[in-house]
């Protein structure tokens, strides 16, 4: 079941009237409503990887209170690697088997050996990456001592599997959602209208911007070998208003549908095409991945502690190891690796914390220096983004030596006019709005009422008018 | 709570109404010129088919004849066309209804109810019956945005374009000039009319129902059926399996149906085009002189 799609529409209205209404009186109700619900949601997609997800989610449950209920230390030990173990073997089974099989049978072919392993022929459970990453923080967490574990599996279940952030995030803590689990949520009229704004503001994102930039941005990557530069340079800004459209769209859904229940998630998108430098694109960008690794593997890793080399060791580990979490390819690999190269300086440097505030604050242009900053850093971003969007690196290597050509310098014959305008409305509209939530939490709120119902029936209109060029959202691969 | 039901009911419920008002006026905006439009033409011959008499019948160069043949018209559609058109028209006196043997294969039922569905029926959808457009409603649930987008666009494009192209009324087209028929397009194409994988595909009993209730709709109006075979490529017609052929002679003679098909004309290779199965603009320039000298 996708966000954008009519079975959605139908599902939220009833779940929420039967968590409101049967369900309010009731905390244990509530929970095992949207336990039962979230697993509804799960197996809309495929039933049989519920049984994965409830496995995982028993896991961790399981392990989080025998580690508290050791004895010593080894024994706290022994819990947490076998549950980071079998939770990492998981992801490597389904993620990276094929990849790494792939690489070894790549790499001794060098040496003139041939082998015929096994492959496995199955599909990547989707969302896989994310309740895992749901249940390590949580293991982790008990581990280093920073929660106790929770002893109502509900309550734990619902945490990993909570239906709007199940599949693409944003990836929660237990110390930030459980708590919220655990506690009677009470309704609030402005959060529940917010949030709706919210849903309408994700809808937009993804199925007017993404789904329409996607159509361009796949018919030039997918043909590149016949694109001119200029062509190949709107593909990669196509595919860069894609997945920014499409992933952040996605967030700002499950962040506003989590609000109608009372709850609230982690933000996990702050206009990072608006950003100054990349440390500041990287703190605007899948905020809750980012700071996760930032949280589970910087700091361990000693972070920013022990002078220059350990933090430029422990920056490209982080961005190598984001990338190989989006997928099982070099590309991702080599843009996680771009992305490291990008905030190398600000780390020498230490400027990385130099842009914390919000670009032109109070102001409603930027200045020349600012608006080259964003430029240069959304140009860098771009570039990077074609290996994460390329099949491989070869692909990704002739797209790039394609752009670096006379036919640069062209006109470009992919010009959808209609598209481009659309772009720049939502440009315009985000920017308004950056110091917000998101971009239309505040938008038109002081105009009169009938204005502003228009503005979201417009809104309701493009959506409707723009739907059914291309549905999937690209994170749930992840 | 109550307040926030309140609210959305009331946002909801006014995005509803003017969804529905749209939807009206859409309707009967299309209604009212599909009807003018066709009350007020002034022909005796209606050509109706799918894409074989839409490329075959150029009906500028015949008299009294209008074409209103679309791509992948199977005949349940063709039947919903023409119940309006009679009902509405008391001037056609004759209906060329395009039949040849890929017309009873199951195929076809991807333009119905199957994969095509969505693409299709959408042009037709202002012409159907309630019953029948609520049908199509439920085949498409699941890909619905998607449906009632097509809908909304073709009803708007009917309501603003020029009268003879309507979405689903059809025209004469045909663009294939200098070309001529290859035996390797002329195997794909057999493939995907007459076989299911490797087996030979059913009879589709949806045409075969829908063409049978086109001959009892004409009967009752008093309307001459002839049926039109637009010639094939002979090495296409050789590929064609032979239960199609025989089913095809079959219906003919059950229904003593009155058959064109050009049989006394010479065709040349540059008269069909790639896929053997339809006229270039040369091969359709003689059928259609050919019929209007016979008519």
């Amino acid at each position: 079941m996708l966000f954008n799609t009519i079975s959605f529409a139908l599902f939220l209205p009833i779940v929420f009237i039967f968590y409101w209404f049967v369900a309010n009186k009731n905390l244990k109700l509530q929970n095992i409503l949207l336990l039962l619900s979230s697993y509804f949601f799960y197996a809309c997609w495929d039933w049989r990887f519920l049984f994965l997800l409830i496995f995982s989610t028993l896991l961790d449950y399981y392990t989080g209170l025998k580690m508290c209920d050791s004895q010593n230390k080894t024994q706290k030990k022994f819990w947490f690697i076998l549950s980071v173990s079998i939770n990492l073997g998981f992801l490597g089974i389904f993620k990276y088997y094929n990849f790494f099989i792939d690489s070894f049978l790549g790499l001794i072919s060098n040496f003139g050996f041939k082998m015929n392993p096994y492959t496995l022929n199955i599909i990547l459970p989707v969302g896989i990456s994310f309740y895992t990453f749901h249940g390590l923080s949580y293991v982790i967490d008990i581990y280093k001592d920073r929660i106790k574990a929770e002893k109502n599996f509900i309550d734990y279940s619902v945490f990993v599997s909570f239906f709007p952030l199940l599949v693409a995030g944003p990836i929660e803590r237990a110390t930030h959602l459980l708590p919220q689990i655990q506690k009677k949520r009470t309704f609030d009229y402005a959060i529940a209208i917010d949030g709706l704004r919210q849903i309408l503001w994700g809808l937009f994102k993804k199925v007017v911007i993404a789904d329409q930039c996607a159509t361009y941005a796949n018919q030039i990557f997918n043909n590149s070998a016949d694109q001119s530069g200029s062509n190949l340079v709107l593909g990669a800004l196509f595919f860069a208003f894609q997945i920014y459209g499409d992933f952040s769209g996605y967030s700002d859904i499950a962040i506003g549908t989590a609000r109608l229940f009372g709850i609230d998630l982690l933000k996990n998108f702050a206009f990072p095409y608006f950003s100054r430098d990349i440390a500041e694109f990287w703190r605007r960008w899948h905020i809750s991945l980012s700071t996760w690794f930032r949280d589970y593997l910087y700091i361990p890793l000693g972070g920013s502690k022990g002078g220059t080399w350990i933090k430029v060791r422990n920056t490209f580990i982080i961005f190598l190891v984001s990338g190989f979490w989006h997928g099982a390819n070099w590309t991702f690999l080599i843009w996680g690796f771009l992305n490291a190269l990008y905030i190398m300086p600000s780390i020498i440097f230490n400027t990385h914390r130099k842009n914390l505030d919000t670009v032109a604050q109070g102001k409603l242009l930027p200045n020349f220096k600012e608006l080259f900053l964003m430029m240069l850093t959304f140009s860098l971003t771009v570039f990077a983004w074609i290996f994460f969007r390329a099949q491989n690196v070869t692909h990704a290597l002739s797209y790039i030596s394609g752009i670096f050509t006379k036919s640069l310098f062209t006109m470009p014959t992919v010009t959808p006019l209609v598209l481009f305008a659309l772009i720049g409305l939502f440009i315009i509209i985000e920017w308004i709005g950056r110091q917000n939530q998101y971009a239309i939490a505040h938008f038109g709120l002081s105009w009169p009422k009938p204005l502003r119902w228009s503005f979201y029936y417009l809104i309701i209109a493009a959506i409707f008018y723009f739907n059914g060029v291309e549905q999937q959202f690209i994170y749930f691969q992840f | 709570m109550r307040f926030f039901l309140i609210k959305c009911f009331k946002f909801f419920g006014i995005l509803l109404i003017i969804g529905f008002c749209f939807y009206g006026s859409i309707d009967y905006l299309n209604s009212k010129k599909i009807n003018n439009y066709i009350s007020l033409i002034d022909k005796k011959f209606v050509f109706i088919g799918d894409s074989h008499i839409q490329n075959g019948i150029n009906d500028e160069l015949i008299n009294s004849g209008i074409n209103f043949s679309q791509n992948g018209e199977s005949y349940y559609f063709s039947y919903q066309k023409l119940k309006r058109i009679i009902a509405l028209n008391n001037q056609v006196k004759t209906v060329f209804l395009g039949f040849s043997y890929h017309s009873l294969s199951s195929y076809y039922d991807d333009y119905v109810f199957g994969k095509y569905n969505n693409e299709i029926s959408s042009r037709y959808f202002f012409i159907l019956p309630t019953s029948e457009k609520v049908k199509f409603i439920e085949c498409n649930l699941g890909d619905e945005m998607s449906f009632l987008k097509n809908i909304f666009e073709k009803g708007i494009v009917n309501v603003i374009r020029q009268k003879d192209k309507y979405s689903f009324l059809g025209y004469y087209q045909n663009g294939f000039h200098n070309v001529q028929s290859r035996k390797t397009s002329m195997d794909k194409r057999i493939h995907l009319q007459f076989f299911n994988k490797t087996k030979i595909a059913n009879f589709s009993n949806v045409n075969i129902n829908y063409l049978n209730k086109i001959i009892v709709l004409c009967k009752q109006n008093n309307i001459d059926l002839i049926v039109l075979n637009t010639p094939l490529d002979p090495y296409y017609k050789s590929k064609i399996p032979q239960k199609f052929l025989d089913k095809y002679n079959q219906i003919i003679e059950t229904q003593k149906l009155r058959v064109i098909d050009f049989h006394n004309l010479k065709f040349r290779k540059n008269d069909f085009i790639k896929d053997g199965d339809h006229v270039s603009v040369e091969g359709s320039l003689l059928i259609s002189k050919f019929l209007n000298n016979q008519f």
